[in-house]
């Protein structure tokens, strides 16, 4: 049976992806920030000197394993599709708000399992949040938006964000004086680049056989009634709560979370702005990441959009800090709702 | 009456295949694309008809699968371009 393969498949790779991300947080990521795909790509802007946040500024090699891993799987299973040519700028622009919400959050999808798990409850107002945005996307998709079709790209094309992820790790192992690290915040915690490294290439070769995603188990719910997806980002949460309740990493509660603020109205906008533009992209940004590894110039274009989006996050001061959303991140946030909002009605009214 | 499977370039395509299917008037759902057939995490349409070809062209159709009684695909037609 094609469906119960699916779903077992998905029950392992969810589990085994919650406990690496345990894992990374035990030997030095920072707390419920195993993973954080938004965080990370955050960080790596700040280490490529893109913004110049001194707190969040690090290479992170969990990017780099994602990129690889998924590249590296699906070559060998001939699943390697250069492709691309589906509206690539609009995707740099959803996705550049896609970081904006996450950064008004604190964090992707994914850091919204792991704060979950984690027992911080600002992440349950976020998720109805991020449920919201991908219900309203959804409905769009159904009413007709599309982002237009993909086609077939060259092989130089489709590896390339391979290559630039290999040569990051180049840079962040040979020449590391290129890059810059805190020596403080968020930035300054981290895992051994070679487990970090290696827990991102075992995600990345999951989440590319099991095609996980966050964004996509909720639509595929409201879609059409299958929780199939859905089941991998269930059981990172199953899995990452029991190891926090077993090494004292539970907390429950909404003040004093780590990495993350109490201001409810923009932890639900800002994440709802996240499950909105996903939804539309067709992705959340780590299956984006994912779909970037396996040849996608158009994924390749919304990882691009997501590192500059966070780079713009910080040098404008966008970005929340513990303290609350800034004036200026709430104004993009709404910005962000209106601009994509804007680009979908105007596709939709075209086809008519 | 055979049971097959589209795939689509878009998720657009598959609500354009639905519609057809309504128009011709033989039954089609839509639901996420099998692990089996594509990495994708695209939109696919489960539909019945006597062959596979239902007169639906359109340059968002990817693919089109025979779904046996033992729950595997036989491949019908495939784009040139992917």
């Amino acid at each position: 049976m094609i469906v119960t393969k699916e779903k077992r498949n998905l029950i392992l790779a969810g589990s085994a992806t919650g406990l690496i991300a345990v894992l990374l947080v035990f030997f030095g990521n920072p707390k419920n920030m195993g993973f954080c795909i938004a965080c990370f790509i955050r960080d790596t802007a700040g280490a490529l000197s893109l913004h110049s946040a001194s707190v969040v500024q690090y290479a992170r090699p969990e990017i780099i394993g994602l990129l690889l891993g998924s590249m590296m799987i699906s070559i060998i299973k001939k699943e390697f599709k250069p492709r691309g040519g589906s509206s690539p700028l609009l995707r740099f622009v959803f996705s550049f708000f896609v970081m904006i919400g996450a950064l008004v959050f604190l964090g992707c999808p994914f850091r919204l399992i792991l704060r979950l798990a984690g027992g911080d409850l600002n992440a349950l107002v976020a998720l109805f949040g991020f449920i919201s945005g991908i219900i309203g996307g959804s409905i769009l998709l159904s009413k007709g938006f599309s982002l237009g079709r993909s086609y077939k790209q060259s092989k130089a094309e489709g590896s390339m964000m391979g290559v630039v992820a290999l040569a990051l790790l180049a840079i962040l192992i040979f020449i590391p004086s290129l890059l810059k690290f805190s020596e403080k915040g968020p930035g300054s915690l981290h895992a051994p680049v070679a487990l970090a490294l290696a827990g991102g290439l075992i995600v990345g070769i999951l989440a590319q056989r099991t095609r996980f995603c966050m964004a996509g188990g909720i639509r595929d719910v409201f879609l059409f009634k299958d929780s199939t997806l859905l089941l991998g980002s269930v059981m990172v949460f199953v899995v990452a709560l029991i190891l926090n309740l077993f090494t004292g990493n539970f907390v429950l509660g909404f003040a004093g979370q780590p990495v993350a603020h109490t201001d409810w109205l923009w932890n639900f906008l800002g994440m709802g702005l996240v499950g909105y533009g996903s939804v539309l992209l067709g992705g959340c940004p780590l299956r984006q990441t994912i779909l970037a590894g396996e040849g996608s110039s158009d994924s390749a274009m919304s990882v691009l959009g997501m590192l500059v989006g966070a780079a713009f996050a910080h040098n404008f001061g966008l970005a929340s800090s513990t303290s609350g959303a800034t004036l200026y991140g709430k104004i993009a946030v709404i910005i962000g709702f209106v601009i994509i909002s804007a680009i979908v009605f105007v596709q939709l009214k075209n086809k008519k | 009456m055979n049971t097959y499977i589209a795939t689509f370039f878009s998720h657009y395509g598959a609500i354009q295949f639905r519609s057809h299917a309504k128009s011709v008037g033989f039954s089609c759902t839509l639901m996420p694309v099998p692990r089996s057939l594509s990495s994708s995490c695209g939109t696919c349409a489960k539909y019945e008809y006597a062959t596979w070809d239902t007169g639906f062209m359109d340059e968002a159709l990817e693919g089109i699968y025979l779904l046996d009684s033992q729950n595997s695909f036989e491949l019908m037609f495939q784009t040139k371009d992917i």
